[in-house]
C-alpha cells in the first residue's frame, strides 16, 4: 500500500467556543479511521455534509496532522512529520480542490500558478513544459497568460488538475472535484482524471458526496458518517449487497432519471 | 400519470414567445410554454440555459441588467409584463410564491424563524400576531418539523440546512398561492434530506393542488416530482412534453446527450460521454439563427 | 488603464499638488515668508499679483499655498506610508500565524482604538516637542492601526481559501505563502488605504499646525494659515478660505482616489 492511515483520530480547536487564555475546547472530528490505497488503486470517499470526509483527504495529504493513530506514505512514517520535512514528499502527494475558483490565486496568471509547484521541487518551469501541461489537461496554451476568473468552471478545474499532475506525483487526493459542474463538463473531467491515472499509475482519492459518479470511477469505496468508517470495501460489492442500514438509505436516495411512482411514496 | 384529456386542462401559466437580452447577448430565445392546473413542470438545463431567468421572469425579479425583449406571460389570462411594480407584489407570495436555492441566503439572520414566517400572514392574510403565529405552528407541522414551538424562537444559523428549506417550503406554501416556483431547491441539500424535501414538496403540491414550476438541472429529480419537463439550452426550448416520455424516448440529440453524460449507480458499465463538440456548434448555429 | 472619474480626478489633483510642492520656488509669485505690513490683507486682486490676496503680514497667500503643500504632502506620503508598513505587517502576522501573535496584536490593537486619535496626537506631538518628525511619528504610532485591523481579517479570510491550502500541499513554506501567495491578494486593501490614510494625515497635519504644534510657526502650512484666518476673519476672509478650500479639495481627493481604487483593483470586476 502507499499511503496507509491507521486509527487515526482529528482532533480541531472549537472555534465557537472562547477562553481568554489557554486552550480552546476540542471537536473530534475524524474518529478511529483506517484507510489504504495502493499504487494504480482508486478509493472513493463518500458521506453527507459533516461527515469528515474531506477533513480525511486534507489528514492524509497532511495538510492536518494526526491526533493519534498511524500514518505512512511508502513506507515512511508521516504522521507527525514537521512540515518543513514533508518537502520533499509534497512532489509525490498532490490535491485537487472543490472550488477551483478559491484553489487559484486570483492574483496570478496560469502560468505563474503552475510555475510555482515546478520550481519550488527544482523542475523545469519552462515555457514549453508549461504549454504541454495545459495541453495535456485539454486548454490551449493561451490560457498561460490568463487569470482564473477569466477561464470557465471547468476549464478552471482542469488547471488544478493541470497543477497536481504537474509534479508527477504518486498519489493524489481529488476533494469534490465535479460537484458544482454541468454534467457534462464532469463527464469531461472525469474522464480526463481517468486517462492521467492510467497514465501516471495514481494512487487515488477520490472523495465526492456523489455516488453515482463513485460508482463510476473508483475500486474501492469507504463510506463515513460522523467522522468515522460505517463501511468500506469493493465498490461493486458495495452498491450490489451494502452491508449497513445507512449505506442502503444514502443508495436508495438518488434518484433516477427513469420516473418510479413509489420512490417517493413514504415508507 | 396519463393525461389524456390534456385539452381539458386548465393553463394557469401561458409564457408565449418570451426573449430577453442582457449586454452580453440573448438570454432567452423565443421561449414558449404553458404549465396546467396542478401539474409540475420542469424547466432542465445546464448552466446558461436560462431556465433560472424564466423562473425570474414570472416573479417579476429579473436583475436590472437582464431586459425582456419581447412576448407575454399570462397567469390566468392576463400579462405579468403589463403589470405595474404594485401589482405584481400584490401577486407575489398571495398567488406566486417561490421556493429558492439557498437556505441560508434566503433567511435573514437576524431575525427569528416565527416572525420570518408570519410576515405574509399578517401582511397578506391580515392575521394579527397571535394568530398568525398559531398558524405558524401548523405550518411548521405541516412540514413536520418537530417541536414547532422552539423552532418558531429560533435564527436561521441555529437550524440544518435542511430545516431551513423546510421553513421556507412553508412559507411559501403558508398564503396557499396557485403557483409555487421552486429554483433549484435542493441542490444545497444531500441527497437523504433532498429525498425527504422532494417528497415533502409533492405531498403539499397535492394536498393543495398548487401548480409547480420546478427549475433544475438534475434529471434525477425530474424523473421522480415533475410530470412535463421543458429542455432548454443557450435560452431556446429544445423539447417540450411528459417527463416519462422524453425520459424513455428523447427526440433531440442534446437530451439524448444530457442523459448520456448522467451518471447512473445502476449502469455503471456505461462509459459517460460529455455532450459532443459538433453537437454544441450545432446548437449554436441553430441559436443563432 | 483606469476609467474612473473618481481615479482621474482624484489622482490629477494630487498630480498637481506633488508637482506645486516640488516646483514650488518656481510657481510661487512671491516669497512666503516676505513681510510688507504696507499692503497686509490686501483682496485678491490681478492688479497686485496677490492673486489670492495678502494676509495681516502682507505675505502673499498664494505662495504661501504653495508651500506648504510640501509640508503637507511630505507629512502624507512619509507617515502614511510608514503607518502602512508597520500596520500590514502586524496585520498579517497577526492573521496568518494566529495563536499568540494574533492575540498579542490584536489586544495592542484594542487598546489603541480605545484613545481619541486627535488627542493622542496632540499629547504625543506635546511630549515628543513640536516639529515635522513629530508629527510624523505621532501619526504613525496612532494610525498603524487602521491597517492592521483590515490587513488582519484579509489574511484570515485569504488564508481560509483553498490556494493557501493548496500552496502548503505543493510544499511552500508559511512566510513563502504568506508574502507570495497571500500579499498579492490583500495589496489592493492596502493601497486603497493608504490613500485614505493620505487623506487623514493631511488633516491631523493640519490640526496640529492649527493648533501650532507642527513645524515653527513662520513655515507655511495649511492649519497654521486657517489658524491665522480665522483671527481676521470679518477683515480678510480670503485668508481664511483659500487654505480651506484647498485641504478639502486635498482630502476629498485622496479619499475619491481611494474609492476609485478599490473598485479598479478588484480582480473580479475588471476584465
Amino acid at each position: 500500500m502507499l499511503i496507509e492511515a491507521r486509527n487515526i483520530s482529528l482532533d480541531v480547536p472549537d472555534m465557537g467556543h472562547h477562553v481568554l487564555l489557554g486552550q480552546r475546547r476540542k471537536i473530534r472530528i475524524l474518529k478511529d479511521v483506517s484507510i489504504s490505497i495502493g499504487r494504480g488503486e482508486t478509493v472513493g470517499i463518500v458521506g453527507e455534509s459533516g461527515s469528515g470526509k474531506s477533513s480525511l483527504g486534507r489528514t492524509l495529504m497532511r495538510l492536518y496532522e494526526p491526533s493519534s493513530g498511524n500514518l505512512t506514505f511508502d513506507g515512511t512514517d508521516i504522521t507527525h512529520m514537521p512540515q518543513s520535512a514533508l518537502k520533499p514528499l509534497r512532489r509525490r502527494m498532490q490535491m485537487i480542490f472543490q472550488d477551483p475558483q478559491s484553489s487559484l490565486n486570483p492574483r496570478l496568471q496560469i502560468g505563474t500558478i503552475l510555475g510555482r509547484g515546478l520550481t519550488l521541487h527544482g523542475l523545469d518551469a519552462s515555457e514549453k513544459t508549461l504549454a504541454a501541461l495545459v495541453e495535456r489537461v485539454g486548454l490551449p496554451g493561451s490560457v498561460l497568460k490568463r487569470y482564473p476568473h477569466q477561464l470557465s468552471g471547468g476549464q478552471r478545474q482542469r488547471v488544478g488538475i493541470a497543477r497536481a499532475v504537474a509534479l508527477k506525483p504518486d498519489f493524489v487526493v481529488a476533494d469534490e472535484i465535479v460537484s458544482g459542474l454541468d454534467v457534462s463538463t464532469q463527464a469531461q473531467v472525469l474522464d480526463l482524471l481517468k486517462s492521467l491515472r492510467t497514465e501516471f499509475g495514481l494512487a487515488l482519492a477520490f472523495i465526492s458526496h456523489d455516488l453515482s459518479v463513485i460508482r463510476h470511477i473508483c475500486d474501492r469505496i469507504v463510506i463515513m458518517r460522523s467522522g468515522e468508517v460505517v463501511e468500506a470495501g469493493n465498490t461493486a460489492e458495495t452498491f450490489r449487497a451494502p452491508k449497513t442500514e445507512f449505506t442502503k438509505t444514502l443508495i436508495s436516495a438518488i434518484p433516477l432519471p427513469e420516473p418510479d411512482a413509489g420512490w417517493l411514496t413514504p415508507p | 400519470m396519463a393525461r389524456s384529456n390534456v385539452e381539458t386542462m386548465s393553463t394557469v401559466i401561458d409564457i408565449r414567445n418570451l426573449s430577453a437580452r442582457s449586454a452580453a447577448g440573448a438570454i432567452l430565445r423565443d421561449v414558449s410554454l404553458t404549465v396546467n392546473a396542478g401539474e409540475a413542470m420542469a424547466l432542465v438545463g445546464e448552466s446558461g440555459a436560462g431556465k433560472s431567468t424564466i423562473a425570474k421572469a414570472v416573479l417579476g425579479i429579473l436583475p436590472a441588467a437582464i431586459r425582456i425583449t419581447g412576448g407575454e406571460i399570462l397567469f390566468d389570462g392576463q400579462d405579468l409584463l403589463k403589470l405595474s411594480p404594485a401589482q405584481i407584489r400584490e401577486l407575489l407570495g398571495v398567488h406566486i410564491a417561490l421556493i429558492p436555492q439557498d437556505p441560508l441566503t434566503s433567511l435573514n439572520p437576524s431575525r427569528r424563524i416565527g416572525d420570518q414566517l408570519t410576515d405574509g400572514l399578517r401582511l397578506r392574510a391580515k392575521l394579527n400576531r397571535a394568530d398568525a403565529m398559531t398558524k405558524a405552528l401548523v405550518l411548521l407541522n405541516n412540514v413536520h418539523i418537530r417541536d414547532p414551538e422552539l423552532v418558531l424562537k429560533r435564527y436561521p444559523h441555529e437550524l440544518s440546512g435542511g430545516m431551513r428549506q423546510r421553513v421556507l417550503i412553508a412559507q411559501a406554501f403558508s398564503l396557499n398561492p396557485r403557483v409555487i416556483i421552486a429554483d433549484e431547491p435542493t441542490t444545497a441539500l444531500d441527497v437523504t434530506v433532498q429525498k425527504q424535501v422532494l417528497r415533502l414538496i409533492r405531498q403539499l403540491q397535492r394536498d393543495h393542488g398548487t401548480t409547480l414550476l420546478f427549475v433544475t438541472h438534475d434529471l434525477g429529480v425530474v424523473a421522480q416530482i415533475c410530470d412535463r419537463m421543458t429542455v432548454l439550452y443557450g435560452g431556446k426550448v429544445l423539447e417540450q412534453g411528459s417527463t416519462a416520455e422524453i425520459l424513455r424516448n428523447p427526440q433531440h440529440r442534446y437530451t439524448r446527450a444530457l442523459l448520456a453524460a448522467n451518471p447512473r449507480y445502476d449502469q455503471p458499465e456505461q462509459r459517460l460521454k460529455p455532450v459532443p463538440d459538433d453537437l454544441i456548434a450545432d446548437l449554436k448555429r441553430e441559436i443563432a439563427s | 488603464m483606469p476609467r474612473d472619474f473618481r481615479i482621474i480626478w482624484g489622482g490629477g489633483f494630487i498630480l498637481l499638488l506633488l508637482l506645486a510642492a516640488l516646483f514650488a520656488p518656481l510657481l510661487s509669485p512671491f516669497d512666503p515668508l516676505e513681510q510688507d505690513l504696507l499692503i497686509a490683507t490686501a483682496p485678491p486682486l490681478m492688479e497686485t499679483g496677490h492673486y489670492l490676496g495678502t494676509d495681516s503680514l502682507g505675505r502673499d497667500v498664494l505662495s504661501r499655498l504653495i508651500h506648504a503643500c510640501r509640508i503637507a504632502l511630505t507629512v502624507a506620503f512619509v507617515a502614511s506610508i510608514l503607518a502602512g508598513l508597520l500596520g500590514t505587517l502586524l496585520g498579517l502576522v497577526a492573521g496568518y500565524f494566529g495563536g499568540w501573535w494574533d492575540t498579542i496584536i490584536s489586544r495592542l490593537i484594542d487598546i489603541w482604538m480605545a484613545f481619541p486619535p486627535v488627542l493622542l496626537s496632540i499629547l504625543l506631538v506635546a511630549v515628543l516637542g513640536s516639529g515635522l518628525h513629530s508629527v510624523i511619528v505621532a501619526i504613525v504610532v496612532i494610525d498603524w492601526t487602521r491597517f492592521a485591523r483590515v490587513v488582519r481579517v484579509e489574511a484570515q479570510q485569504q488564508a481560509k481559501l483553498e490556494y493557501a491550502e493548496a500552496a502548503t500541499a505543493l510544499g511552500m513554506g508559511r512566510a513563502a505563502i504568506l508574502f507570495r501567495e497571500i500579499l498579492p491578494n490583500i495589496l489592493p486593501v492596502v493601497l486603497v488605504l493608504l490613500s485614505l490614510e493620505m487623506g487623514i494625515a493631511v488633516i491631523v497635519e493640519a490640526i496640529l499646525s492649527f493648533v501650532g504644534l507642527s513645524v515653527s510657526t513662520d513655515t507655511a502650512t495649511w492649519g497654521g494659515m486657517i489658524a491665522e484666518g480665522r483671527q481676521i476673519i470679518y477683515q480678510a476672509w480670503w485668508v481664511l478660505v483659500f487654505p480651506l478650500v484647498t485641504l478639502f479639495l486635498t482630502v476629498l481627493a485622496f479619499n475619491q482616489l481611494g474609492d476609485g481604487l478599490r473598485q479598479w483593483l478588484d480582480p473580479m470586476l475588471k476584465r
